[in-house]
């Protein structure tokens, strides 16, 4: 297991195909909680990438990338039904009635499928991963104020793990 | 110091390189303008790192148009104060399309920013905020009140009588259902099993089995709200489920509401600092576009008064002699014509110039050859009469030839050696060598000179006191000892009883070029104005013994040194010879 400001990153599938599990640590979850609660949203990107290591004389042309995925979602209160919603860019909606346990769906992606291609498996392959996460998702053209990091939002280092 | 060709040679680079500048910078703006949208739309999606990267480029292009702007105005005015050709108007232009920047771009940015400024207060006023708080209150408080009349009626005495006749007559009962409480949608009653004993109302609230039977259920095109309880009825239990059916306008219409309750949320918590931001990147974008304004107005106006400045350049130049200077110009200037003209006026002055000289230099010949057989012949009719009587005396064997003989050779001689000595003197002028300057302490020179004839004429005092020792030109200290030599020769001459001599230096400054001023004044009889014109022509003497050369070769010693010379003199009291000799650097002299 690797852990890196706040990102742990976890890689299973022995002899099927690897998947990923990405989980985020954020260590002000109560102001999340009362930001969703004031009408704000906040939303977090999980990018993986399956890199194939080249070991090439031209080291300037780096690994190669096989896939990618993003994982993106925004959190927000829902105030008819009095719960937390998770919605998944795919358009999926998950109500938690509590606060830990949107922190723990929100802030966590599972079994986030790694398939290499067939030309590719055998060789050696390895998988980055990061998060971007925004406390307070803002609509154009406020955004204009994240650029001066009004919004506290964090991107995490790429962290990397060799697939077994 | 750079002379005016690379001041052109450096302007035309700088200009290209603020063209270079600006258009870099106007892609960058028709990049940005082209993609606004995905621009602002993705800026919150960019990581801090990227965004801090993105903030920096963009600073920095304003600021190096800022520091190369700077550079051209300070540019300008030092130009200004050096007297720089132009740089008057170009300032001038420049302030004018600073005025023209500031009129068309501030009213716009006061305008833009009170517009956003009472869009913000009037669209997101804290009543619309109170509104949308209001309504979403409403919706859940509607919401409640159609759950909670769903539970009291589950809950009520009425529903055991309900459940029993509606497995009987379910049309009836129903209708009496619906009186009870017009808000149930459907009403359904299993049996211990879990079969459907009986069901009315609307399809859609329809359950399979009791097992779904509590809380809230969101379909496509409505919410259901369900209470379920269990009964004895005639010994046996059922499942009575009451059904509420809402629009899912209510979801709908409450998550639209959510969204712009966010919206508003967002603005009240940063509305502030998007103003400011905003401010900011208005300056940000209008700032460069002011700072370019000004940069196409220096390098418009350097191209406008280039020509003219090297019209007055060459004007100049042409003024100092040099008629080989010529004015490039681009083919398709616009001042080309002006230009080729002055080339044209320039070749043909020299070729007037040229005519002129040599035309001068033969009346010259011809003059001096006049004068020199003039004063060949002065001397040679008494040298030719002596010689004649001598012979004469001789031929007649007359008894006095022994007293003719002496002074009549005497006055061969002298008029002879006067011949030498004016032959030596024109042969002087005639060959001064070109001069060769060196450093030369003046009072040093002055002192030299001066003690030869304090030794020669005890009644005349000279005074150098006037002279600072540590003046130092740059002259040809021979040539200049000579001129100065003839100079207090002359001065002695012109007072036989005796009188004082003085001499002074000062730096005096004409036009852009400083000169050494000597001043050499005696108390003698003066000058007459009808001949101060002619003091300096070659052979004009008042002397009795004069050659009327010394003046000349003052004048020639002093013009060989790029200066001056002229004299003054009331006529009866004493003459000032001026001597202004020019100080080739301002570090030249050492006063």
């Amino acid at each position: 297991m690797l852990c890196a400001q706040g990102l742990e990153l976890t890689l299973s599938g022995a002899g099927g195909p690897p998947s990923a599990h990405l989980s985020f640590h954020w260590n002000q979850p109560a102001t999340l909680i009362q930001s969703l609660k004031s009408g704000l949203e906040s939303s977090i990107g999980f990018t993986f990438r399956l890199y194939e290591l080249r070991r090439t004389p031209w080291p300037f042309r780096g690994d190669r990338l096989v896939m990618q995925k993003t994982v993106t979602r925004t959190a927000y209160w829902d105030p008819l039904d009095g719960t937390f919603v998770v919605e998944q860019d795919d358009g999926t909606r998950r109500a938690y009635p509590d606060g830990a346990a949107l922190l723990d769906a929100f802030f966590t992606v599972s079994q986030v499928l790694l398939s290499p291609t067939s030309s590719v498996r055998g060789r050696s392959l390895y998988t980055m991963a990061r998060a971007q996460f925004e406390p307070v998702r803002l609509m154009p053209p406020l955004t204009l104020v994240s650029m001066v990091g009004a919004t506290g939002s964090v991107a995490t280092p790429w962290i990397r793990k060799d697939l077994p | 110091m750079r002379g005016p060709a690379d001041r052109a040679a450096f302007a035309e680079n700088t200009s290209r390189g603020v063209i270079a500048l600006i258009l870099l910078y106007l892609v960058l703006i028709g990049i940005i303008i082209a993609f606004s949208r995905t621009f602002i739309t993705t800026l919150a999606g960019a990581s801090p790192s990227a965004a801090t990267i993105a903030l920096v480029v963009a600073l920095a292009v304003p600021i190096a148009l800022f520091a190369v702007a700077l550079f051209q105005i300070i540019r300008l005015l030092r130009g200004r104060s050096a007297g720089q050709a132009a740089a008057g108007l170009r300032l001038q232009l420049l302030l004018f399309f600073i005025l023209i920047a500031i009129l068309s771009a501030g009213p716009q940015a006061m305008l833009g920013i009170t517009f956003v400024n009472s869009a913000m207060g009037t669209w997101f006023s804290s009543s619309i905020g109170s509104s949308l708080r209001g309504a979403i209150t409403m919706a859940v408080g509607y919401q409640r009140e159609r759950q909670d009349s769903l539970s009291a009626f589950m809950d009520g005495p009425l529903l055991p009588r309900f459940v029993a006749d509606f497995t009987d007559a379910p049309l009836d009962t129903w209708r009496e259902i619906q009186g009870a409480n017009s808000g149930i949608g459907a009403f359904q009653i299993f049996n211990v099993n879990g079969t459907e004993v009986a069901f009315q109302g609307d399809v859609r609230a329809r359950l399979t089995g009791p097992q779904e039977t509590n809380g809230k259920e969101d379909r496509e095109n409505v919410t259901i709200l369900r209470q379920s309880r269990t009964i004895s009825v005639g010994g046996k239990h059922v499942t009575a489920v009451a059904s509420a059916l809402l629009s899912a306008d209510l979801r709908v219409n409450v998550r639209a509401l959510s969204q712009s309750l966010t919206v508003f949320t967002s603005l009240d918590q940063y509305g502030q600092l998007f103003r400011r931001v905003l401010v900011a990147f208005f300056f940000l974008f209008s700032l460069p576009l002011f700072l370019i304004t000004i940069l196409v107005s220096l390098v418009l106006s350097q191209r406008i008064i280039s020509p003219i400045a090297h019209l007055e350049d060459a004007t100049r130049r042409v003024a100092e002699g040099d008629f080989g200077f010529r004015v490039l110009t681009r083919p398709r200037d616009e001042l080309s014509a002006l230009v080729d003209s002055f080339n044209g006026m320039i070749s043909e002055l020299d070729r007037s110039r040229r005519k002129l000289l040599q035309a001068e230099k033969i009346t010259a010949w011809q003059e001096i050859a006049q004068r020199l057989a003039h004063e060949i012949r002065n001397p040679l009719t008494p040298i030719k009469l002596s010689a004649q009587r001598v012979l004469k005396k001789y031929d007649d064997g007359a008894a006095d030839f022994d007293k003719v003989l002496r002074p009549a050779v005497g006055s061969i001689i002298t008029e002879v050696e006067n011949l030498e000595r004016m032959l030596r003197e024109f042969s002087e002028l005639a060959r001064l060598p070109v001069p060769k300057p060196a450093a030369v302490r003046l009072r040093e020179l002055l002192v030299e000179v001066a003690s030869v004839y304090k030794n020669l004429s005890s009644a005349v005092l000279i005074d150098l006191s006037d002279v600072s020792e540590s003046l130092v030109i740059n002259v040809d200290r021979d040539q200049l000892k000579r001129a100065f030599a003839n100079l207090f020769t002359n001065a002695i001459q012109a007072m036989p009883s005796g009188g004082s001599l003085t001499a002074r230096a000062d730096l005096v400054k004409k036009s852009h070029t400083v000169f050494c001023r000597i001043a050499v004044s005696d108390t003698g009889t003066g000058i007459p104005d009808a001949d101060l014109d002619s003091i300096f022509d070659p052979y004009f003497t008042t002397k009795k013994n004069g050659t009327g050369l010394g003046l000349a070769i003052v004048q020639r010693i002093v013009f060989d040194h790029k200066g001056n010379v002229w004299a003054e003199s009331d006529g009866s009291t004493g003459t000032t010879f001026f001597i202004d000799l020019p100080i080739e650097t301002p570090g030249g002299p050492t006063a």
